[in-house]
């Protein structure tokens, strides 16, 4: 079984005001998803292709027009502001902007223990406990608890992010472009550090970004957002060769090359 | 290269915070030392932080408050830039140096008009050509036409916001090659946009390079634009210039520390490159 | 925090804050401060010049104008301090609510709002001092209710922004209640924009209350207060024009300067409102962050 199953989903946003919208976008078109246990999914597509708004409708944060979600066989249902409990608690998220994902007026170690508090309410001592356990599993020190969001780099930053929600133990984490604003040499290090964490953690992972070669390195399978469709990959990553889907060569015709071709002078 | 003096010289370059009126602290950009030939592409690679683009709006006159030009010589075209007085400065941006950066929307006024952008910046540089009406338009629907426009004037009457990242790019190009600027100074150019657009203006500023002559400064973190496009390479680490090579040798051989771990960090994205070119391949062979 | 650093720095911020400190201290301390009693008539001294045991003179009951204006100033700053407090207790709720709900519930709430914002508050408020009778309870009563709705549609815009930023979905992908999203996530945006404008409407609710009691519909007399000293005065421009001078001189002072603190306040709070460090970034990149130093 599916750990995420999204079946038929359906979004349109209109455009134009409250007297007659003067334009129908068909962001997602009957898009169905399966995620499996222990594995790291990449969803590619261009930018305003719709991969985030995929996003938000499985972590519930936003409904669909048509189709369904179901996170581990229930389904989950996005309802104004309401939460769904154990969806939530398993099914987690990191934002691309590390700097607006977090409150900027609490400290990193409120930051990490929100889940905390709100899944598990544990006392005091526990809770330092665990906030520090996490922010080594990161990559950072226990006395950065204490730190607030603008003392941190962006590439801390997001070990933060990726701390708070690894926080309730989640079956799946949704990463929404969570490496496409970091320097590249910081961005290698994040890659290494969530590829370490799900082998620790045995989380599986839904990777949404616009770079083909980040997804290339992290991810076990890839699928492809073109115009509102999904397109999946025949086989694994390490067979992409065999990939030849319009959809997904289209991303790959504007790759920059590794090294300098010969070039006319 | 070859024998000629580069287009743009810059030596010992520093940039430091100002206090009043003199420098205080420790410097953001120190002895910075590079190079610009006319028709070659000087690719200035760094981290967010390490001072690249500081050193582009220093060589542009274009410091915000706060920071000042400690020390440094800079030429441009055998003309001692740093002793200009700030009219001559702004006179010579847009004519002999233009810049291009990285958000395009920011760069525009909101409630312009394409036309109007031009007519201004005509304006600002010749304003005998500015009154003559037909020259001018003339002049700018050839710039448009040179990036990518096949039409231009379905753009002119257009305001910012009706148009993408990488047509406002495109215009922002065209606005530097109306006057013919020696030097194009390209700051994180390509890096809010879409990967096709990024594709296009990259082979726009290849193209204008031929064309022209123009020397360009490229600033980017992106070693894939630095591959595509650079001639000659420069790391800034930290406010430092820590490596300069030509680009063959940086990618096969880089000497310091960092720029070995910038380089192998770049290559480690690229395992699977392979494994595409073949998709690729395939997808050719099924459609002919 | 740099805010208040930055704030300190600006002189005319400190002239302002000092300002508005010695009113309030004035308000508060006038019945150890001033000379003699402000109620206390005295016909033989009527309209005295100024001298060591009446420092402004008396008006033209014989009472003390220096203490008038002390005890003036309890009624017209303190006044406006409680109308600022109600305002922004009732506009925080319902704005909150609406922003926070939207839907329906918003909708409705705005429908109020605009219902509240069509009254004007001079007439309100005689019409309510003609039904309630006079006093200051009612005029207070009346600018509450003609100003609230004003605030609430602010404030509902400011949590309507806040709602959909990255880190209320983070919170709400976390599993915080709304409730506790609110006030945690929410509320602590809006309040400090919040406390620049209450700072700057404090001279105009203090205006309110002086036009009101100006008019008569007020305060009753005896009671000092600034506008009614104003209209008192009104009879004698020509013969003593200082007795106009000086309460209008308070309200002048005291306005601009809640003005004046309320512009200085909102100028230091706003980089820390939009989460960047104060001093200019060194890079003009992408990031507010601080550059790379390590992993």
């Amino acid at each position: 079984m599916n750990l995420l199953e999204l079946s038929g989903v359906t979004k349109t946003y209109r455009q134009g005001g409250v007297f007659g919208g003067k334009g129908r976008h068909l962001v997602l078109d009957q898009v169905s998803l399966g995620l499996r246990q222990g594995e790291c999914l990449g969803l590619l597509g261009r930018s305003g292709s719709g991969k985030s708004t995929l996003g938000r409708i499985a972590l519930g944060l936003e409904a669909p027009d048509a189709g369904t979600v179901h996170f581990l066989g229930r389904p989950v249902v996005a309802r104004g502001l309401r939460r769904n409990g154990f969806a939530r608690r398993d099914l987690q998220v990191v934002f691309q902007n590390s700097l607006g994902s977090v409150n900027p007026r609490l400290t990193a170690g409120d930051i990490v223990a929100e889940p905390l508090d709100n899944f598990e309410r544990p006392s005091l001592a526990a809770r330092r406990t665990r906030v520090a356990e996490l922010l080594e599993m990161v990559g950072l020190r226990p006395a950065d608890a204490d730190k607030y969001p603008h003392q941190f780099s962006g590439g801390q930053l997001q070990r933060v992010c990726i701390a708070r929600a690894l926080a309730p133990r989640p079956k799946v984490v949704i990463l929404d472009e969570a490496v496409s604003s970091l320097d590249m040499l910081v961005q290698a290090k994040i890659l290494d550090l969530l590829a370490a964490l799900r082998r620790e953690t045995g989380a599986s992972y839904l990777f949404i970004s616009h770079d083909v070669r980040v997804v290339l390195r992290l991810c076990d399978r890839v699928a492809v957002l073109h115009q509102g469709a999904m397109v999946e990959s025949p086989a694994g990553v390490e067979r992409i060769g065999d990939f030849t889907h319009p959809a997904f060569l289209a991303l790959v015709d504007s790759l920059l090359p590794a090294t300098p071709p010969t070039r006319a002078a | 290269m070859n024998g000629r003096p580069p287009l743009l010289s810059v030596r010992n370059l520093s940039v430091t915070r100002r206090n009043g009126s003199e420098p205080a602290g420790r410097p953001l950009v120190r002895d910075v030392f590079l190079d610009v030939r006319a028709g070659t592409i000087l690719g200035l690679v760094g981290e967010s932080g390490s001072g690249k683009s500081l050193t582009a709006l220093s060589i542009m006159g274009l410091l915000p408050r706060g920071l000042c030009r400690s020390s440094g010589e800079i030429s441009l075209s055998g003309r001692r830039l740093d002793g200009l007085s700030g009219e001559e400065m702004r006179r010579l941006r847009g004519s002999g140096a233009a810049m291009v950066l990285q958000n395009p929307m920011s760069c525009f006024d909101p409630v312009l008009t394409m036309t109007d952008h031009f007519t201004e910046t005509v304006a600002a540089h010749d304003p005998a050509l500015a009154r003559d009406r037909d020259k001018r338009l003339g002049r700018v629907r050839k710039a448009l036409a040179e990036v990518g426009f096949p039409e231009p004037d379905a753009v002119l009457p257009l305001y910012p916001f009706q148009m993408s990242g990488g047509m406002l790019q495109r215009v922002m190009m065209a606005l530097a090659l109306l006057f013919d600027a020696p030097l194009l100074i390209a700051d994180e150019a390509t890096t809010d946009l879409d990967v096709r657009a990024q594709a296009r203006i990259l082979d726009l500023i290849d193209r204008i390079r031929r064309t022209h002559g123009t020397g360009v400064l490229c600033i980017t973190h992106d070693l894939g634009v630095v591959a595509r496009l650079a001639d000659e390479v420069a790391v800034m680490h930290r406010g430092e210039i820590v490596e300069k090579a030509p680009v063959e040798a940086f990618f096969s051989a880089p000497g310091h520390p960092y720029a070995r771990a910038l380089v192998a960090a770049h290559l480690c994205l690229h395992a699977h490159d392979a494994a595409l070119e073949r998709a690729r391949f395939q997808r050719m062979e099924a459609a002919s | 925090m740099t805010g208040l650093a930055a704030f300190l720095r600006r002189k005319t911020a400190l002239v302002a804050l000092a300002m508005c400190l010695l009113v309030t201290g004035m308000a508060v301390f006038a019945p150890a401060l001033s000379p003699a009693d402000p109620n206390a008539t005295d016909l033989a001294i009527r309209l005295e010049n100024p001298s060591l045991r009446h420092p402004l003179g008396t008006d033209h009951l014989g009472r003390d104008i220096l203490s008038r204006l002390m005890y003036g100033a309890r009624v017209s700053l303190g006044s406006a301090a409680i109308i600022v407090a109600l305002v922004l207790g009732l506009s925080l709720m319902v704005g909150l609510l609406a922003g926070y709900a939207g839907g329906p519930v918003d909708a409705a709430l705005m429908r109020l709002c605009d219902v509240f914002l069509t009254f004007p508050t001079f007439i309100l408020a005689m019409f309510m001092v003609g039904i309630l009778g006079m006093g200051l309870t009612n005029v207070i009563l009346a600018i509450v209710l003609t100003h609230w709705a004003w605030y609430a549609r602010i404030i509902r815009g400011l949590t309507l922004s806040l709602k959909n930023r990255e880190y209320v979905l983070a919170a709400r992908a976390a599993g915080t209640p709304p409730v506790k999203l609110a006030a945690r996530h929410i509320l602590p945006g809006v309040f400090v924009q919040l406390i620049v404008l209450a700072t700057l409407d404090i001279g105009h609710m203090m205006l309110h209350v002086s036009g009101l009691s100006f008019l008569g519909l007020g305060v009753r007399p005896p009671t000092p207060e600034w506008g009614v000293m104003i209209n008192d005065a009104r009879q004698y421009i020509a013969t003593r024009p200082l007795l106009i001078l000086y309460p209008g001189l308070m309200i002048f002072l005291t306005v601009m300067s809640f003005n004046l603190l309320g512009d200085a306040l909102r100028d230091a709070l706003d980089p820390a409102l939009a989460g960047q460090p104060a001093e200019s970034e060194a890079e003009a990149a992408p990031s507010s962050l601080r550059p790379e130093v390590g992993p």
